[in-house]
């Protein structure tokens, strides 16, 4: 983890939510990323700004733009990541 | 794992490593000209590749590493073989960075200089990364981390020969003093490096959504609908080009009077002269069948295929389909080894092992051996169905999509464990060179010369010796009761149920010399469509997964294959009546 604060309650009532939450076109800063290595390997780590761009048919993956970087995101995934907007 | 310590050997072994699709193939195969693959899609490179690489007088043994993020990230298989290679003491290591992905790059570095192994640094895709305004200074990650970097555009061939020479002086000098980065600063240091590095840098939302349309289900979806149907256009109608008005007429009005008149000359045996150019006639269908009927196909399958690897649609379509394809347990990355199934199900077998986890590998190995036809069969398809019915050909296919979502749906339902997660970056799109695509499409057809044409020619030597001979007749009269009764087909019928074992192909080629009706022709084709696979899957299928697999399979397909057959067969018979 590399969580440089802790998530307090109001962050969660107020601006931050799972990368799932998000709008398609909507950007924000990772917040908070799960324990998974290669996530930080393709460009989502902590303060990393996203935009999302689209989801896959069916409640498939979500792709995201980080670093100028088409990111592919397993819907598990985004779930667990934080982004605040 | 000794990977190297082969004796007798004294060649200075070299690594090439860095992250997926970064280049380090197409420097591969500039530095060795060996038979190498170079695509964009991640997992082509699973399995690494060796060759020899002359720098002056000088011979070193070059390794392509299996492309990585993370060397210390355990799960993944190809980081595994990177791991390994790393602490089997190679005397160089030549550390491809992504001008494209310069933070994951550096990162990747960071851990590679660990290993005080002496390195040398190319910078790729410098020009890529230059007109989208990011140039990077790569004197900063030099003295940074005290190694040589040398900018480099590897599909071009530019700097590569530099390349090769600071290796050679890096190598020789021995000693390395790298300067090493403590784990917890790790991503700090790149972060800072990059933004120095970084000439100019450029609004982060200016490249933003660049071809997004391709990846939005609209309109990404009705363009994959396009470019798949495009695909398939040009391979059967390519195909069936070089079929008609080249092959075909080359073969029947010039090399098959010739061989005639040359047998009916020098052979006077008339059961020798039928094996010859009978019915099965070794030396017409041995050459016609592999060589008019099916190669076109293979040229033409390949040529797509070779280009959609290599533009960097298929991760696109990968993500497109992912939603559909988790229905059935499946993530989008398993688009790849399905659609190379229908190239040959050997490579696409073997390319399933990128695949992250055992119930997908097992699952998308099944489906192609159950209801995906080879390019091979294919064009036996074709051949067999399109002067008699079009309709019967496009529902063969429609039949055939079924029985591939059939078999998704029950592995699925089998196979309990929950679907692993995808995550992966998507390659730049890129023109492909026509260099190497050529020279790929040319090893994909030299591949079918060698390990397909070669074992059907011997296969048909066989049938034409069994037929004449009367061996054939005499199991077409024991199988009646299947293939007459069951399936309502001709005795003689049994006779690609018997060599279709062998290949797919040869399932269906026999009818071809047969007087039946268009149902007929129809149950015969789905018929082979489900059966066996072929003697070479089986294989790859026992040594991918265990012979209970590959086993099950052959006795699942065939049994399949002869339920479905004849109930199409009914069914057919029953829809003809009402019409």
């Amino acid at each position: 983890m590399q969580t440089t604060t802790p998530i307090t309650n109001e962050d969660f009532f107020t601006n931050v939510k799972a990368m799932s939450a998000m709008q398609i076109g909507e950007a924000g800063v990772v917040y908070d990323v799960p324990d998974i290595r290669l996530l930080s390997s393709l460009g989502i780590r902590v303060g990393k700004r996203i935009k999302l761009i689209t989801r896959s048919l069916a409640k498939g993956s979500f792709v995201v733009l980080v670093n100028q970087q088409s990111v592919v995101i397993d819907t598990k995934v985004a779930e667990l990541i934080m982004i605040k907007g | 794992m000794s990977t190297f310590s082969s004796g007798e050997d004294p060649k200075k072994t070299i690594l090439l490593m860095g992250l997926p699709n970064v280049g380090k193939s197409a420097i591969f195969s500039r530095y060795t000209g060996l038979d190498v693959m170079v695509s964009n899609y991640s997992g082509t490179t699973v399995e690494f590749t060796e060759g020899a690489m002359q720098i002056e007088e000088k011979s070193y043994r070059l390794v392509d590493v299996p492309g990585v993020y993370d060397i210390h990230s355990p799960s993944d298989a190809a980081e595994a073989v990177a791991l390994n290679m790393l602490n089997d003491n190679p005397d160089g290591i030549i550390c491809v960075l992504d001008s494209m992905n310069i933070e994951a790059s550096l990162h990747l570095l960071i851990q590679v200089l660990d290993y005080d192994i002496p390195t040398v640094v190319a910078l790729n895709r410098n020009d890529l990364s230059q007109t989208r305004g990011l140039k990077i200074d790569h004197r900063l990650i030099r003295d940074r981390f005290n190694v040589p970097v040398i900018p480099t555009v590897a599909l071009g061939g530019e700097s590569l020969n530099l390349l090769k020479f600071q290796l050679k002086e890096t190598i020789e000098k021995k000693r390395v003093n790298h300067r090493h980065v403590p784990e917890e600063e790790r991503w700090a240091v790149v972060e800072t490096l990059t933004k120095q590095a970084v000439q100019k840098p450029v609004d982060p939302d200016h490249y933003e959504g660049r071809h997004a349309y391709l990846i939005k289900p609209f309109p990404g979806l009705l363009i994959a609908l396009g470019v798949l149907m495009l695909m398939f256009g040009f391979v059967i109608g390519f195909g069936m080009g070089l079929r008609q008005f080249l092959l075909l007429p080359f073969f029947r009005e010039l090399v098959f009077p010739f061989i005639v008149s040359v047998v009916e000359r020098l052979v006077p045996n008339e059961m020798i002269k039928a094996m010859l150019i009978g019915d099965y006639g070794f030396l017409i269908k041995g050459i016609e069948w592999p060589f008019a009927l099916v190669l076109p196909y293979v040229i033409s399958f390949y040529t797509m295929m070779s280009l959609l690897e290599d533009s960097g649609y298929l991760p696109r379509l990968a993500v497109l389909l992912d939603g559909v394809l988790k229905k059935i347990g499946l993530t989008g990355s398993s688009i790849i080894p399905l659609m190379l199934g229908y190239g040959c199900g050997i490579p696409a077998i073997m390319s399933s092992r990128s695949l992250p986890s055992k119930k997908m590998r097992l699952t998308v190995a099944v489906m192609v051996s159950f209801a995906i036809p080879c390019v091979s069969q294919t064009g036996a398809f074709i051949a067999l169905l399109s002067e008699h019915s079009m309709l019967a050909l496009v529902l063969v296919f429609l039949v055939s999509l079924l029985g591939v979502a059939t078999v998704g749906f029950v592995m699925n339902k089998i196979q309990k464990q929950p679907v692993p997660f995808m995550l992966m970056s998507l390659p730049e799109l890129l023109v492909p060179r026509p260099k190497i695509l050529s020279k790929k499409i040319f090893l994909r057809i030299r591949h079918y010369i060698k390990d397909g044409a070669v074992p059907m020619i011997i296969a048909i030597g066989f049938t034409a010796v069994l037929y004449e001979i009367g061996v054939l007749e005499y199991l077409g009269r024991a199988l009646s009761p299947v293939v007459s009764g069951w399936l309502r087909l001709p005795e003689a019928a049994a006779t690609p149920l018997i060599i279709g074992v062998v290949r797919r192909e040869l399932a269906v080629l026999p009818l071809l010399e047969m007087d039946l009706t268009t149902l007929q022709f129809f149950t015969g084709a789905v018929v082979a469509l489900f059966y066996v696979p072929c003697i070479a899957m089986i294989a790859t299928l026992a040594k991918e997964f265990n012979v209970r697999t590959a086993i099950g399979v052959l006795l699942f397909t065939t049994f399949t294959a002869i339920l479905i057959g004849g109930l199409l067969a009914r069914i057919g018979a029953f829809v003809q009546l009402l019409f």
